[in-house]
């Protein structure tokens, strides 16, 4: 995957727009998170996401909400494109980061 | 906030001149000790939104604005059509018409503290809130349909309240020019079991109490007097509201540079209002309003339920209900010119002077009810629409009291039992599913919505009419 620094010949906006086509297959895979902890709702715990373009498969992982033992102060209701990151960790991991809308 | 950025216009105006990229000035509201407490991203947030085409007037910003995604949340900004203007799915919100609405009881303060602990515990247990929590409603699609084409009236028809309570909301309880058809499979999705819920974060009801009246007249035009028990509800548009958001933040963002808007910032997704994404998305977040509209009318009727169990025969009427996150067609005086242009509020309320034709008849003598949210410790605010606003803002004020920390930073000050505890020697009793919840929305974790009105109020934005404080708090 491209680094932001790559594309230092481009405006900010360019630069902006590229970033969102780049980012926007791990922004849709928290919208859709959401919206099946929504409408499911259940609580993620563990992840398993291929990217190619756009995700082509996500296996997610937990359990029903339950409001006495998960005690969940917030409701994830919306990804939103500020501070998305798409990177890889120390180990291998992958972090897909977008700050979520409550 | 830096101040050097700023020429100070008035005594309570502090404007950022037209410059670089900037089609319009920017204004923000406040005095200097508020201003100077404000994120640096809100003066970066509103000449980015000064920069969007089509802009009229100025871009503005409310006494309570802070950081929020693209435009700052106390955000007003008007667009016009003929010169390229735009509509913005980020300049309104993810939570689309997210509002507050105030009823009036016969009761009193004492009242309701006769009665206060048990009246929590069954107004808990009738208003579904929290993560997960569902309502007793489910909707079909054809129910759905026409529960987002006629908002607060299609409620009414359900037995939702009383067909009275249509002329104290906004639009007369249905949104115009919603297009039910057009919201997305997944939208819907979301909506079905989550009708008459309050859903979690800020939102809540409240039971208050009346504790000061400034301005008699209007108080009483308002059906309010000092030791009065009123209930105020502060809901959006839920699940429907927030995916409608999902999707055309993204659609309009990618669809930006193919319409030759170059956005400062994504989350100012945007498009022209002429073009077909601009027409689409006005169609749908007019029937996420009407969604809006609907869950606070059956809300305050579930409300009413639990108080007619405790106080037989009480009648529960509605003030005002208004909304703080929406785009809706207004005219107005812009230049000296009457201008048809598209009104951007996302954390700021409509606040229309006295006798204005968009204020309901018994109400036009004294101005539109601004109903302002504080925190659940301090207290809640009614001020009337000021007509100076009109020139000033938009016609338009503030919502609230912003937050004044993290939630992440409020739960490492305050336990949640501790603040329920707290509150309780204070004679405020909170019910809550999620005790962090309670500590994120500690009482500390806001900025003084008192200051914010009194600056409102000296910046003509409106006038304070009542302060309110809380005994009951429902919260998801």
């Amino acid at each position: 995957m491209r680094s932001t620094e790559s594309g230092s010949a481009q405006s900010d906006s360019e630069l902006g727009n590229w970033k969102l086509r780049t980012y926007f297959p791990a922004l849709a895979l928290h919208a859709t998170l959401i919206y099946e902890l929504a409408t499911r709702r259940m609580l993620f715990r563990d992840f398993q996401v291929e990217i190619v373009g756009e995700p082509q498969s996500t296996r997610a992982t937990g359990e029903a909400v339950d409001t006495q033992r998960h005690a969940p102060a917030v409701e994830p209701n919306g990804a939103t494109m500020t501070d998305l990151v798409v990177a890889q960790r120390a180990g291998g991991w992958w972090v897909a980061q977008s700050v979520i809308d409550i | 906030m830096d101040l050097a950025q700023f020429e100070q216009t008035a005594p309570f105006a502090w404007q950022i001149p037209k410059q670089g990229a900037m089609r319009v000035p920017a204004t923000i509201f406040a005095d200097e000790p508020l201003l100077k407490d404000m994120d640096e991203k809100v003066g970066e947030q509103i000449r980015n939104v000064a920069s969007l085409p089509g802009i009229v007037a100025a871009a503005y910003a409310m006494p309570d604005a802070h950081w929020g995604y693209g435009f700052p949340i106390g955000g007003v900004a008007a667009f016009d059509a003929e010169e390229g203007g735009v509509v913005s799915a980020g300049g309104v919100g993810f939570d689309i018409s997210c509002g507050v609405r105030l009823l009036t009881t016969a009761l009193s303060a004492d009242d309701i503290r006769a009665t206060q602990e048990t009246l929590a515990h069954e107004l808990s247990r009738a208003i579904p809130a929290g993560v997960g929590s569902r309502g007793r409603i489910h909707l079909d699609q054809a129910q759905m349909s026409a529960m987002l084409s006629g908002g607060a009236g299609w409620a009414v028809e359900q037995g939702y309240g009383k067909p009275e309570d249509l002329e104290r909301i906004e639009e007369h309880g249905t949104m115009a020019g919603a297009t039910a058809n057009v919201v997305s499979e997944k939208a819907r999705r979301r909506q079905q079991d989550e009708m008459g819920t309050l859903g979690a974060g800020n939102h809540y009801l409240e039971v208050q109490f009346v504790d000061q009246v400034l301005d008699v007249e209007t108080a009483e035009g308002y059906g309010l007097h000092a030791g009065q028990a009123v209930i105020m509800i502060h809901c959006g548009s839920r699940g429907l509201g927030h995916q409608i958001g999902t999707e055309y933040l993204r659609e309009m963002a990618l669809a930006a540079p193919g319409h030759g808007i170059d956005l400062p910032d994504p989350e100012l997704a945007c498009a022209p209002i002429v073009s077909e994404l601009g027409q689409r998305y006005l169609g749908v977040m007019r029937a996420g309003i009407n969604c809006a509209l609907a869950n606070r009318q059956i809300l305050a009727h579930l409300a009413g339920d639990v108080f007619d169990r405790f106080f037989p025969g009480v009648r529960l009427d509605l003030v005002y209900d208004v909304s703080h996150n929406t785009c809706k067609a207004e005219t107005h005086q812009i230049d000296g010119e009457t201008k048809h242009v598209f009104v951007h509020r996302k954390g700021a309320t409509r606040a229309f002077g006295p006798d204005h034709a968009n204020i309901p008849e018994a109400l036009r003598p004294f101005g539109q009810p601004v109903l302002v949210g504080g925190s659940m410790g301090t207290e809640s605010w009614v001020l009337a629409g000021d007509a100076r606003s009109e020139a000033g803002s938009l016609g338009s004020a503030c919502h609230g009291a912003g937050r004044a920390m993290s939630r992440h930073k409020a739960a490492k000050l305050w336990t949640g039992s501790g603040i329920i505890k707290d509150l309780a020697e204070r004679g405020i009793t909170v019910k809550s599913p999620s005790k962090r919840g309670v500590a994120e929305e500690a009482p500390g974790a806001y900025k003084s919505v008192a200051r914010v009105v009194e600056v409102a109020e000296k910046a003509g934005l409106a006038r304070r009419v009542a302060r309110l404080k809380p005994m009951i708090c429902i919260k998801g």
